[in-house]
């Protein structure tokens, strides 16, 4: 497993799929920042700018974007024709989207570290007050907290679209609406309980409103629920053709059954 | 232990009704190159990527080294080297980043090993050459330097060829060749083109529409093709009458007016012609002929030819 997790790193140099992660980052911030420049008289303090742009990355960005970063990463294994290669070393299926996970998660850890780079990087240009290193090391440590929790709670999505070519997209438009039913889900006091939100208890979130006390105990609980559900969409994974389902149909019908011009037949006529 | 490195018994692959490999019987002898021949669609690709696990059969069995492939998979699979269809490689990556990753997740440590198969191809051992900047026959090459990096005992190369110039394909084929003639590998091969398939193949399987239409070395195909001296005569059937009269043979066939083909090669064609030339009989021309494989190939398959 250690040579699988080590080969996924050496796939992603010049990979330019992680700079939408390093791009979707740099965009929450200045989102934030727009957000506190529309809020005036609000002082911004680096807890409270930080909670903005936490709460606007959970809820808006971070779902979909680790969603598409992770199918882009599994997905590429058959748009570049290299699972075939894999498959007959032999690296099983299952180990290898376990492999994809594992890597998918410590980039998450970096994409935390580069929106932390960003938030104190904005917020020093910005010359907002209450800059600390001890604030500054919190501020880190619920970035990685709560993007790592955020990446657990899409786990499943991610194991289930990586089965079939192509259908990752389906899972990016799934978590977005996953993740910004977190608004709601938080605002109708079921915060520890939704999967994307219940990070936010175990890194000590604070919303500014004072008015939900957080459960750790549900957190961890939904938290761990998600990683069971994980557990069963992995262990029963496989590599499913998609081709098979196309050849059963008739030559010249798409998938609903209705003519199509057949560009092979053109070429042959041409020939 | 068998004598073949493959066997498939009643190998079968259906897609809904339609039949893809249909009841394939194959046998690979170990030391040998087996050439596996067909058009494209006949069912080369979908019965390799069956031996390699990467299609599971409708129905039928797979032998490799002896042992049945399904549940020794984790076995077999690390003394195969293959290349399935097109080269699958990290275009962001140049060919030994590429070949390190492979090299890592077969547990191969040491550089060397990916420094003699590029040799192998003529490929240079890093190179700032993106996969993506590679050109089809620099693919090819790096495909068939995957296959073999981790020393396999058994080939399985799916139209190693394609994409190759002919000093390319040259090349490949004296490699393969060595790769047999001189490590010992046992290859299987698959290819639309008659030609490569003769000058490489020690036996040979004729697949088409799924089916296997035969299996037997090269040198039993050959010996099968027809041999026969074709006359191009003024008058073909008085010349059948004199092969007749003259030398006991009705072992002739007459086209039109004047092309006769005699099957008895072994009369003397020198004194044929003098019979000929003594009826009063013009001789314009007159050849040894032997059918081709590929002659052969179109008349098994029904009359459809090959590249």
């Amino acid at each position: 497993m250690a040579s699988i997790i080590k080969t996924e790193f050496y796939k992603m140099k010049r990979y330019s799929v992680i700079w939408i992660g390093v791009a979707t980052m740099l965009t929450v911030v200045l989102l934030s920042r727009f957000m506190a420049t529309a809020s005036d008289g609000a002082s911004h303090t680096l807890m409270n700018f930080s909670s903005n742009v936490i709460w606007n990355n959970l809820v808006l960005i971070y779902p979909a974007t680790i969603t598409l970063i992770a199918g882009y990463m599994i997905d590429r294994e058959r748009t570049d024709d290299t699972l075939k290669n894999i498959l007959t070393i032999p690296v099983s299926f299952r180990k290898l989207l376990v492999g994809k996970l594992v890597a998918v998660g410590c980039m998450a850890i970096v994409l935390s570290a580069v929106e932390f780079l960003f938030t104190i990087m904005i917020f020093l240009v910005s010359g907002f007050p209450g800059f600390t290193a001890a604030g500054a090391g919190k501020v880190l440590f619920q970035m990685i907290g709560i993007n790592l929790s955020a990446y657990l709670a899409v786990m499943p999505v991610i194991a289930f679209t990586a089965q079939r070519r192509g259908s990752f997209m389906a899972g990016v438009g799934f978590t977005f609406f996953y993740g910004f039913v977190g608004m709601m889900a938080s605002g109708h006091g079921l915060r520890d309980i939704y999967p994307i939100t219940a990070g936010l208890t175990l890194i000590g979130y604070d919303d500014g409103s004072g008015d939900f006390a957080g459960n750790s105990i549900l957190s961890i609980g939904s938290l761990l629920i998600i990683l069971g559900v994980t557990v069963v969409v992995i262990a029963t994974a496989k590599n499913r053709e998609r081709s098979a389902e196309n050849k059963k149909r008739p030559r010249g019908k798409n998938v609903r059954g209705r003519k199509v011009r057949s560009p092979a037949k053109k070429c042959q006529e041409v020939i | 232990m068998s004598e073949y490195m493959i066997e498939t018994r009643d190998l079968t692959k259906k897609y809904g009704t339609q039949s893809s490999v249909s009841h394939l019987d194959i046998h690979v002898k170990k030391g040998r190159i087996y050439g596996l021949l067909g058009r494209n669609g006949a069912g080369k690709t979908t019965t390799m990527r069956m031996l390699l696990g990467l299609t599971a059969p409708t129905s039928g069995e797979v032998k490799i080294f002896g042992k049945p492939f399904a549940g020794n998979e984790k076995e077999i699979l690390p003394r195969i080297g293959c290349l399935i269809e097109s080269p699958g490689f990290y275009p962001n990556l140049t060919g030994t980043e590429n070949l390190k990753i492979f090299a890592d997740l077969r547990g191969l440590r040491s550089p060397k090993y990916i420094k003699s198969a590029l040799e192998l191809v003529n490929l240079p051992y890093r190179d700032k050459k993106l996969f993506s900047q590679y050109s089809l026959g620099m693919k090819q090459r790096l495909a068939i330097a995957l296959a073999v990096m981790h020393n396999p005992e058994l080939l399985i190369l799916d139209e190693p060829i394609n994409g190759l110039d002919p000093i390319g394909i040259a090349e490949v084929r004296d490699f393969i060749r060595e790769l047999c003639d001189a490590m010992g590998k046992t290859i299987l091969i698959s290819s639309h083109i008659l030609s490569e398939i003769s000058l490489l193949a020690d036996d040979v399987g004729i697949i088409d529409h799924g089916n296997l239409l035969e299996e037997e070395s090269l040198k039993e195909l050959e010996e099968k093709n027809a041999k026969y001296i074709h006359f191009c005569v003024s008058n073909a059937q008085k010349a059948a009458q004199v092969i007749a009269s003259s030398f006991g043979s009705k072992n002739v066939q007459v086209s039109d007016g004047n092309n006769l083909y005699l099957y008895d090669t072994d009369l003397p064609v020198e004194k044929i012609n003098r019979n000929f030339m003594e009826e009063g009989i013009g001789i314009r021309e007159a050849h040894l002929c032997e059918d081709t494989l590929e002659d052969y190939f179109r008349r098994i398959t029904g009359g459809e030819g090959i590249a």
